[in-house]
Parts: C-alpha cells; sequence; structure tokens
C-alpha cells in the first residue's frame, strides 16, 4: 500500500504555477472536449443500437461510479462497502422529482437534466455526510460493515416506500416495483461529461497539496494527525464528494433507464464497485476506469458464449488441472543455462498466442455481436500485444504468457482423452451425457473465475498506484531504451 | 452458529470471508442428499424401517457428513485462494473471498441442477414438530436440540481457544502472525485448522436450518444467512466466542421486536441499524474483541 | 486551509460552468415518449383501445425468423424462468418439425435476465436491437417484464409475458400481451374464495415486500376481500430469502385470525407453513400462482397439506392438450414440467406462433396487431383469447394440497372484478 516517493514528488513536482499557461491550457481542454463531445453527439450516438447504447452507457457509469469509489476506497483508505446506497439514493430522489414535475415544470430538458443531476448529488451528498460523520470513529473493517450495513439500509427503505401503512408519511417511490414515469433525458454524452468531471476532480485533487493530505491518511492516520493534517475532515469530504459523484451517476441512470427499481441495487452491486476499485488498482484513477469499463463489457460480452456438453467441460476442466500441475512441475526443474533456453523457446508459443489474439479479434469483427463488445474485444487483443511486445517486459511477459499457451494447447488435446476416459466411466456418463450447458448456465461461473485468477495473479490490481499519462508511457518507452541498448 | 465459525476464520485470519455463506449452503445441500441416500431408495427396507424408528441416527450421519465436507471444501478454499495471498494487500484477499462466493454460487448450480428446488423433507426431522414444556414456554424439541449443540460448541471452541496450546497459538497468529512464526508457531497449519473449524461450523449451521424449517434449497442460500452472521459476529465482538453466540441472539430478538411493533417490511434494515448504533458507542463490538481494538 | 478550500471551490466552478454551457449547446432531442401519447393508428383496420408504439418495428430477414426470449436462467426467480424457457423451445421445435411458415424456420433467442429488472433491460434490448427480433417472450415477474415493455415500446415489438400477473403491465401499451391471468382476476377469484368456499370472515395476509408479484396480489386481495365483507385481521411482510417467520407468526396468531393469505413464491411458503404449524397458528392456508411447484409438499411439509392456491392448469389435468403437453414435454426434458411455468411458456409462445402464421407477418409491428387478434387458441392452461387490454381470457383452477400432490378442488370461470 506504500506510495513510493517517486509518485509524491512527481505530483508535487507539476504544481508550479504561472497564470497564463495554466488558464489557456485549462480553456483549451474545455474547449476540446466540447468539441469531441459534440463530435460524438452527432456522429456516433445516431449510428448506435440501443443495445450498443446500454452496453456503452452502462460501462460508462460504472467506470465512474469505480472512479467516485475509488475515492474513498483507494485514495483515502476508506474501506466503503455501500456505495450502491449512494447510487440508489441519486437515482431515487432525482427520478421522484423528475417523475412528479418535470411534465408540469414546464423547464427544457436540457436544463432539467442538470438542475436534477445537482439534486441527485446533493441528495448523496447528504447520505455521504450520514455515513461519513460516524466512519471518523470506525477503522478497516467495521468500516467496512457499517457501510455495508447503510447499503442494505437505503434499499430497505426504499422498497418499503410504497405509499402504503409502511411507508413513511405514505411516500411512494414505487416500493419493490420500483418507481415508473422518469423522463428519458440522458444522452450517451452526459455520461461521458461526467466521467470527465470524476476523472478531473480525483486527478486534481491528487496533483495539489489537498490530494497528499489525503493519501498520507490512507497511508498512515496518526502520522497523518500528527503532521496536522485533519483525518477527520478528509475522510468525511472524501465519502461527500465520493457520494455526490455517485448521486450524479445516478441521477443519470434514472433519466435513462426511465425507472429506478430497488432490486437493481442490491449488494452485489457494492460488491462488484469494490472489486473494480481493486482489480484497477487502489487509488489509480486509470485503473478504475479501465476495470469498470472492462467488466461491465466483459459481463455482457459473455453472454455470447456458446452452449458446451457438460462431458466436454468436465473433461477439458479435467485436464487443464492436469496439465497445469504438471507443467509447474516440469517449470521448476528446469534451471540453470537450460532455463535460458527453454524460455527462449517459450517465446514462439508467446508470439504464436498474440497471433490468435488478434486473429479471434479480427473473427470476431464478421460475428453478429454489439459493436461496442467487438470493439473492446479488439482494443483489448491490441493492447496485449502492445503490452507483450514492449521489449521491458518482452523478457519476462511474453515466455510466461508462452508458457500459459503451451499449458493451454496441451490442455485442449488432452480433454479428448479425458472425455473418452468420461463416457467410460457408465454411471458418470448416464448423468452428464444428457445435460448441456448454455451461454446463461456459465457466463457468471466464468466471471467470477476471471476475478479471482486476476486477483491472484495481480493482487496489487492491473495498474497497482500508477496512472496513465505522458510521464507513464515516457517511463515505458525510456526502459525500452535502456534495455534496448544494454547487452 | 454461522456467527461461530465465522468469528473464528475472521478473528484468527482478519478475513471477511465472503465464502462462508457457501459453505452453509454447501452443508446444507450434503445433508440433503444424504438424506436422499436413504429415503428415497425402498422405504420397506429393514434398514429404512430401522432408521425411521431412529431418526436421531440419520440427523447425526446428515451432521457429520455436512460438517466433514463443508470443512474439506473450506481448506481447499483457503490452499487455492487463500494461502497465495498471504502477504497480498487486504482488499485483494476480500475481492478473491467475494469471486469464491460468486464462483460457488453459480458453478456449483452447474452441478446441482436446481430446478425445481429441492428441499429436506419433514420425516427426516420429527423433533421439528413435536413440542415440549420447558420453562413455562412451549418450544420444539428441535430448537432446544439446536440450543444444546450450540452450547456444547461454544464451550468446545472456547476450551479449544482458551486453554490448548492450538487455541494460544490461534491467538497468537490471530495477534500478529510475522511475530508468531517467528516463535516457532506454523502459521499455515493453524490457519487450516481454523478453516476446518469454521467451516464446519458453517456445514453444520446450514444442515440444522435446512432440516428445521424445510426451506428449498438453491445455491444463492446462504448469502443472506452468512451477511447476518458476519453482523452478529461483529456485534458481539471479533474473536469473541461467547460474544458471537450473543451478538447472535441479541440480532434475532431485535429483529423478533420490529416485527411486533408492525414494522416487519423493515425486518432486514434493523440487524444492521442496530450494528451501526453499537459499533458506534462501542467500537470494539459489544463485548470487545479479544484483541485490543485495532 | 482557508486558501485551499477556496481552490477546491474555484475548480469546481471551473468545472460546473463550462459543463453546463455544453449541457445547453448541444442538440437537445424532443423527447419521444410512447407512454404518453394516446394517439391510436388508423392505417390499419385494427384499432387498439391502448396507446401503440409509434415505431416502425423489426423486420425479419434471410430465411429464418427470430423471436426472443427472455427468462430469469439465474437468480431468485430461476425455477420459473427456466420452466418458461424449457416450454417455450418445445413450442419452436413442434413449429419447425411441422414445417415452420412456409419453410422458414422459427429460431428462438433465449437471453438471461438475472432476475434483475435491469438484466432484464439489457437482455432485451440485446434482443430487440441486435438480434432484431420479431416478438419478445417472457417474463415470468411482472417487474422485469414491465422494464422490458419499456425497451418494446421503443422498438415497436411486441411483447408476450408468461407468468407476469400484475395487473397495470398491460396498461403500458397496446405491445403488452400476456399468456396468463392477471392478479385482478386472481385476487379477486380467491377472495371470493376465501369468502364464500372457506368461509373466512378475518383472514391474515403474509406479503413477500421484496416482489412486485406479492405486493400486487395481496392488494388486489385485499380489496376485493374487504369489498366481499371480510375483514383483514393484520398484514405482515418479509423480504425473499429469508428463512425465519416465526415472528410475523406469532404476531399473526395473537390477532387470531381464520385464514392465512400468503401471496408470496413457494421457496418461502414451504417454511412458513411448517413455521405455522409449529407455533400452532392452525388455520387454513390460502396463496397464489406462485406456490405452484412440485416441491412445495417436501418444503412445506406437513403444514402446507390442506392449503388452497390458485394455478393457471395441474399436470394431472384431464384435458387432451395437458396430457399432451406433459408427456411431450417429460419425453423432451426428462421430468415433468415442476411449475405451471413450463405450460405458459409454452402457451406464450404459441400465442406468437399462432399469430405468426396467421398473419404471415415480416415485420414486428404486423405481427403486434395479429397477437392482438389471437381467438380461441387451444393452449395447455386453456382456451386462449386475447382480450381488448391484452391479457389472456381464460378460466384458471384451485387447487389444494393434499398428501400425494395437488387436487383440483374448483374451476373459476374467467370474469372481470368491477368495482
Amino acid at each position: 500500500m506504500a506510495a513510493t516517493p517517486q509518485t509524491l514528488v512527481s505530483s508535487l513536482s507539476s504544481t508550479r504555477y504561472s497564470a497564463g499557461k495554466f488558464w489557456t491550457t485549462r480553456v483549451g481542454t474545455f474547449v476540446l472536449i466540447a468539441a469531441f463531445l459534440y463530435a460524438l453527439q452527432l456522429f456516433l450516438t445516431p449510428n448506435l443500437g440501443i443495445y450498443d447504447m446500454r452496453i456503452l452507457v452502462n460501462s460508462l457509469l460504472y467506470a465512474t461510479l469505480a472512479v467516485s469509489l475509488n475515492l474513498i476506497n483507494g485514495i483515502t483508505g476508506q474501506f466503503s462497502m455501500g456505495h450502491a446506497a449512494f447510487y440508489l439514493s441519486g437515482a431515487i430522489i432525482s427520478g421522484k422529482i423528475s417523475s412528479m414535475y418535470y411534465k408540469t415544470a414546464g423547464v427544457p430538458g436540457w436544463l432539467w437534466l442538470p438542475l436534477m443531476v445537482v439534486v441527485g448529488a446533493v441528495g448523496a451528498a447528504l447520505i455521504g455526510l450520514l455515513v461519513g460523520i460516524p466512519s471518523l470513529r470506525l477503522r478497516g473493517d467495521y468500516l467496512a460493515v457499517m457501510t455495508m450495513g447503510f447499503g442494505e439500509i437505503a434499499r430497505v427503505i426504499v422498497i418499503n416506500q410504497d405509499g402504503g401503512k409502511q411507508a413513511f408519511g405514505g411516500l411512494d417511490l414505487g416500493g419493490a416495483y420500483g418507481l415508473q414515469g422518469v423522463p428519458k433525458l440522458t444522452e450517451m454524452y452526459h455520461l461521458l461529461l461526467l466521467l470527465i468531471v470524476a476523472i478531473a476532480l480525483s486527478r486534481n485533487l491528487l496533483k495539489t497539496a489537498h490530494g497528499l493530505s489525503f493519501l498520507s491518511v490512507r497511508e498512515d492516520e496518526l502520522a497523518a494527525d500528527a503532521t496536522g493534517v485533519h483525518s477527520t475532515r478528509i475522510k468525511v469530504t472524501a465519502f461527500t464528494i465520493g457520494a455526490a459523484i455517485a448521486g450524479m451517476a445516478g441521477a443519470l441512470f434514472a433519466h435513462y433507464n426511465r425507472s429506478v427499481s430497488p432490486d437493481d441495487f442490491k449488494m452485489d452491486v457494492s460488491f462488484m464497485l469494490v472489486a473494480m476499485v481493486v482489480i484497477g488498482g487502489t487509488g489509480s484513477i486509470t485503473g478504475a476506469v479501465i476495470s469498470g469499463v472492462s467488466l461491465k463489457v466483459l459481463e455482457e460480452g459473455l453472454r455470447a458464449l456458446p452452449g458446451i456438453s457438460a462431458t466436454a467441460l468436465y473433461g477439458f476442466l479435467i485436464a487443464l488441472i492436469v496439465t497445469v500441475l504438471l507443467a509447474k512441475q516440469v517449470f521448476k526443474r528446469i534451471e540453470g543455462p537450460a532455463r535460458v533456453t527453454f524460455d527462449k523457446a517459450l517465446i514462439v508459443p508467446g508470439l504464436i498466442g498474440l497471433g490468435c489474439a488478434l486473429f479471434g479479434a479480427y473473427r470476431l469483427w464478421g460475428a453478429d455481436m454489439s459493436v461496442v463488445i467487438k470493439v473492446a474485444f479488439v482494443v483489448i487483443a491490441l493492447a496485449l500485444n502492445v503490452a507483450m511486445l514492449l521489449p521491458s517486459s518482452f523478457r519476462t511477459a511474453l515466455p510466461k504468457f508462452g508458457g500459459a499457451m503451451v499449458v493451454l494447447a496441451l490442455a485442449y488435446g488432452v480433454s479428448f482423452g479425458t472425455q473418452a476416459l468420461l463416457h467410460k466411466i457408465a454411471p458418470l456418463a448416464a448423468v452428464l451425457d444428457p445435460i448441456k450447458y448454455q451461454a446463461a448456465d456459465l457466463r457468471w461461473a466464468i466471471f467470477s473465475l476471471a476475478l479471482v485468477i486476476v486477483m491472484l495473479n495481480r493482487p496489487q490490481g492491473i495498474m497497482s498506484h500508477q496512472e496513465f499519462s505522458w510521464d507513464f508511457i515516457k517511463g515505458i518507452f525510456g526502459k525500452k531504451k535502456a534495455i534496448g541498448v544494454a547487452p | 452458529m454461522i456467527a461461530l465459525g465465522y468469528t473464528m476464520v475472521y478473528g484468527v485470519l482478519r478475513l471477511i470471508n465472503f465464502a462462508h455463506g457457501d459453505l452453509y449452503m454447501v452443508g446444507a445441500y450434503l445433508a440433503y442428499y444424504t438424506s436422499m441416500v436413504w429415503f428415497t431408495k425402498d422405504s420397506s427396507h429393514p434398514f429404512t424401517v430401522w432408521l425411521a424408528q431412529h431418526p436421531i441416527v440419520l440427523l447425526l450421519v446428515m451432521l457429520v457428513i455436512a460438517m466433514v465436507g463443508t470443512a474439506a471444501l473450506g481448506v481447499t478454499i483457503e490452499r487455492l485462494a487463500y494461502r497465495p495471498l498471504r502477504k497480498a494487500p487486504r482488499l485483494s484477499v476480500l475481492i478473491t473471498a467475494v469471486g469464491i462466493s460468486l464462483f460457488m454460487e453459480y458453478a456449483g448450480r452447474l452441478i446441482v441442477q436446481t430446478s425445481p428446488q429441492p428441499s429436506i423433507v419433514e420425516e427426516i426431522n420429527p423433533f421439528a414438530k413435536s413440542t415440549v414444556n420447558f420453562l413455562g414456554i412451549q418450544a420444539t424439541t428441535f430448537s432446544l436440540i439446536v440450543m444444546g449443540v450450540v452450547a456444547f460448541l461454544m464451550v468446545t471452541l472456547w476450551f479449544i481457544v482458551t486453554k490448548t496450546p492450538t487455541g494460544r497459538a490461534m491467538r497468537a497468529v490471530s495477534h500478529d502472525f510475522q511475530t508468531a512464526s517467528l516463535m516457532g508457531i506454523n502459521v499455515d497449519k493453524i490457519i487450516v485448522f481454523t478453516f476446518v473449524l469454521g467451516s464446519a461450523l458453517a456445514g453444520a449451521g446450514g444442515m440444522l436450518q435446512a432440516t428445521n424449517y424445510g426451506t428449498p434449497l438453491n445455491t444463492f442460500f446462504g448469502v443472506l444467512p452468512g451477511v447476518k452472521a458476519f453482523v452478529a459476529a461483529v456485534l458481539g465482538g471479533i474473536g469473541n466466542i461467547p460474544g458471537a453466540v450473543a451478538g447472535g441472539l441479541i440480532m434475532g430478538v431485535s429483529e423478533y421486536l420490529v416485527v411486533w411493533l408492525g414494522y416487519a417490511g423493515y425486518k432486514d434494515a434493523v440487524a444492521f441499524l442496530l450494528l451501526i448504533i453499537i459499533l458506534l458507542v462501542k467500537p470494539s463490538g459489544l463485548f470487545g474483541s479479544v484483541r485490543d481494538k485495532v | 486551509m482557508n486558501n485551499k478550500r477556496k481552490l477546491t471551490l474555484a475548480t469546481l466552478v471551473a468545472l460546473i460552468i463550462p459543463a453546463a454551457a455544453i449541457l445547453g449547446g448541444c442538440p437537445a432531442k424532443t423527447e419521444t415518449n410512447g407512454a404518453t401519447s394516446n394517439s391510436v393508428s388508423t392505417s390499419d383496420t385494427f384499432v387498439s383501445t391502448r396507446p401503440l408504439p409509434e415505431a416502425t418495428g423489426n423486420d425479419a430477414t434471410g430465411d429464418t425468423i427470430k423471436i426472443g426470449m427472455i427468462a430469469s436462467l439465474n437468480g431468485e426467480n430461476q425455477p420459473w424462468g427456466v420452466d418458461s424457457k424449457k416450454g417455450a423451445e418445445l413450442a419452436v421445435e413442434e413449429f419447425n418439425a411441422a414445417g415452420g411458415l412456409d419453410g422458414k424456420m422459427v429460431t428462438l433467442v433465449v437471453e438471461d435476465t438475472q432476475s434483475k429488472p435491469e438484466g432484464g433491460k439489457s437482455a432485451t434490448e440485446k434482443l430487440v436491437g441486435q438480434d432484431k427480433v420479431l416478438a419478445v417472450i417472457g417474463e415470468v415477474a411482472s417487474g422485469i417484464t414491465l422494464q422490458a415493455a419499456d425497451v418494446c415500446q421503443e422498438a415497436g415489438v411486441p411483447i408476450v409475458a408468461v407468468g407476469a400477473t400484475r395487473v397495470d403491465l398491460t396498461e403500458k401499451g397496446g405491445h403488452v400481451f400476456r399468456a396468463c391471468f392477471t392478479d385482478n382476476f386472481q385476487g379477486a377469484a380467491l377472495a371470493k374464495y376465501a369468502y364464500d368456499d372457506l368461509k373466512c370472515r378475518n383472514i391474515a395476509v403474509l406479503t413477500d415486500r421484496k416482489l412486485p408479484y406479492s405486493t400486487g396480489l395481496s392488494e388486489m386481495f385485499t380489496k376485493v376481500f374487504v369489498s366481499l365483507g371480510g375483514k383483514i385481521a393484520t398484514e405482515e411482510f418479509y423480504e425473499a430469502g429469508n428463512i425465519d417467520f416465526k415472528a410475523q407468526l406469532t404476531n399473526i396468531k395473537s390477532k387470531t385470525p381464520d385464514g392465512l393469505f400468503c401471496s408470496g413464491y413457494f421457496t418461502e411458503v414451504g417454511p412458513i407453513a411448517r413455521q405455522r404449524e409449529q407455533i400452532g397458528l392452525n388455520v387454513p392456508m390460502l396463496g397464489g400462482d406462485g406456490w405452484d411447484s412440485t416441491k412445495l409438499i417436501d418444503s412445506g411439509g406437513s403444514g402446507i397439506i390442506g392449503g388452497c392456491f390458485m394455478n393457471h392448469y395441474h399436470n394431472s389435468e384431464k384435458r387432451p392438450e395437458v396430457q399432451d403437453f406433459v408427456a411431450k414435454f417429460t419425453k423432451k426434458f426428462g421430468a415433468e414440467p415442476a411449475t405451471a411455468m413450463g405450460a405458459l411458456g409454452y402457451d406464450a409462445t404459441n400465442v406468437v406462433l399462432t399469430a405468426l402464421t396467421s398473419s404471415k407477418a415480416t415485420n414486428s409491428m404486423n405481427l403486434l396487431k395479429a397477437i392482438a387478434q389471437v381467438k380461441d387458441m387451444k393452449g395447455v392452461s386453456g382456451v386462449i383469447t386475447i382480450g381488448p387490454d391484452g391479457n389472456a381470457q381464460k378460466p384458471a383452477l384451485i387447487l389444494k394440497v393434499e398428501k400425494g400432490g395437488f387436487v383440483a378442488v374448483k374451476q373459476v370461470a374467467f370474469f372481470e372484478f368491477k368495482e
């Protein structure tokens, strides 16, 4: 969890202030962003089907939520597991007001939506404050349980507000049926804008002295207090800002989805958000965005899985386990000079694997699938290639990847044998043969397995504490040169 | 009951084991399959008849199988998923736990075809129906048996943790496992032992619950009890064995009270509300954690 | 500290002002919210009393006709979702085996909703937007069907609900139909049965807070039962997934009712029945079609024996359609349908297929109009006529739980409840 001295220094060194330059870059950025969004709205949106749109909107929403949770969990180190509550409150408050007054208010949609976003933000921020204030007393896991509790309480309260006997003051939020009749105002660019705002906010926070105090609370609260950081205030601020952004996301969601059902804000949403933050690397804004988008796309993309018979599935699993265990033993035994040749030899399957990834992406391009998912898979395949072929990681990553490819290929080969074996065992075959798993059965099993595998291989998350920036790219290419020169 | 198991694993490892609720689910399933092996075959077989007359034997067998099975599974999970992450950040372990929990729910569904959802038939457990008068309170025999079992387990656990060398080692590991390993304690072994105990308790809990109420089983059946058990464990003070039992009782009573007051819709929220209040007033849990406050 | 705060504030303001400017500057789309418009399609001979979607709809291309289905294949509603999917698959298989539509085969695209409203929405959007289906069949749950109906409305695709009984569903628009009865009918019929046949006068209601289905049914039941002159002793609540109901039941017991109406699903009704017996609340139990499962007797034990519930049909009915269906289902899937959703999935699909045959439509809007005119279709759950409100008009059964299985005690003819 330690922030390296470099990150701290680098975040400090870029704070030299020059008014002229500051404002030109600022205004320039805004103009660019506006132009970009306008172009998107003009050219991309009309060409997207509703399903592509949904995936895009969902990924953007979850990226935003992950960034906002990152502010609490990653940057300030306050372990919150109830982020869905802020999301829900933003959605339900703004949705309720919209469904009641939008038609009669006569306010045009483009003005009404930002208004509602602010309402959602304020509502969620107040609730964030409510959670944040008691959080000063608690740390670590106790805080986690408490926020989880808040998440559940928020959901249960909403479920009970159906205008009936048990509702507070006969309040009607639709109960379990969900709040209906919210006007559809949200466009894709609103979400993108919110994401940019959220990223800019957290990034600017990190670049200023403020951000350092947030980080110091994460690293060591006691030391932070000792050096004059008001840790309590920092924590409450983090909760409030994070909640406010989540509330805005909620408001946008309500006005996109046109209804708000409490069932969509269950505990697993909070868990998924925490997973996004952790997988992306706690404290890394880039990581949060990447994992937010990719987890959502993966979730939808797995719908396209083909069905598979139970025998084939278990045959493959058995083969995979056997080969992995054997390969581990073999790889362990090879040492010394043989290791170097071996690693070099593994580069070949590594390259083949990368080629396969590219080819797969190319093949996928022709498939009958959502454009967004296709693009995402192509990007992943390309990113895999770039990351593997960058010389800084060339020596270690490619052989490892090659090893994995060899194991996979072997397992595939062996799986025919194990399948035949499964067929031989009469009682097992009788049970397994009629079962054929559909994509829907496998989707979540694979999804959760992917989660575990990522965590086991990269416990610090994909990006760990790093951020994507020009410096980051320069760092990679700089290293490339250094390694290229070295004998 | 599950709170006990939770407090064990959590207290020692400082890990919120999300898969705990799923072990509870597995325990219930194991009990169900065990009961099916005997009960669906042939009801005129002399052994089945004998078993029907001595239901306690079958119940015990079910309990043992559920406990052994979940213990084995718990250890496997620890070995495969948690041990490689021993030195990783705590959050990563937590996400792995969530992943494992999801995996058990969804992959388990592939193995047990849950449509229609089975439930353990009532004949298995005649004690759930017979009532006795206990200190003037009408209660089912089974609830008394459960109480007895819980009390017994509580005392046993308390004994193991406080009086035996293994227990001392467990407490040491929970305090600081690096120092503990310097002191010559085999940390891995202790953690495995903790998992065995904790998982077996979860399995037993699942079995007792399923036989008592006949709740239809599906693979998601452990989620809510798992979370509530965690709350109960925190309520009573992490790592504090009588505390966990008391936490569970307090939660049960408070939920009952809310329903009695006519706000049944808020029943699930109340457990958490109570938790928040208690944490605010006394952050280390009602009865204090065995360790100092962290 | 003060300076810093100003800085943050300045950043915030700097961010918000251009944001607002952009929001204002972009072309704001005009609202086309179909739910609020009341225009009726006049271009056709067909006139719907409900607002029709204003969209061109999907067209079938190629040699296959795609029909979509959304089902809860994961999550809480899984037992019903899986059954509905099996039923639909069976219907499509038969249709294709009989030659399809003039040689064109029908493919059924099934998507999982995970028993979540948002999952239902994205699944429907995939079917409608990606696969360009002509019609959507499904969901078993009302809350999810409502979400799917929103999507279908925008795209101009008809949706035939399998088991969504909530009343206000078909008020959404002219594109929503259903193969099942509504809570309006179910609640009223059950209330009448409780009042007239069971002679209950003071009944307790136990509702699942989490299920729109349960809250809707309880509401309707209460309304009709009170209008008949009965009294509601008390209404208690729980949430799906709960295990212990003793607190609610004790409360109910203290009010000494003469009946217990449970509008939830069998997953909770079973344990409720056992616990009812354990605490000695000896009153007859009554419920809706959520009770329907072959496993209810296992989970309910002796506590459920004697309970009555309403259902769409029953596997043991002597009608040839039922016998035929159960035999085919058992042959294909190895077991009898565990819930009525198997038959309803089959019926819902057949409603769509019947309309397809009669209209030979290759456009979803045309198919929609054909579905609205389906009449006297011999379904497994009875002879189905789609009424002007989009609901299937057909009789229902009241079943009694006995030791060996369910026994039909009364057939309730279709009627409309008027206050």
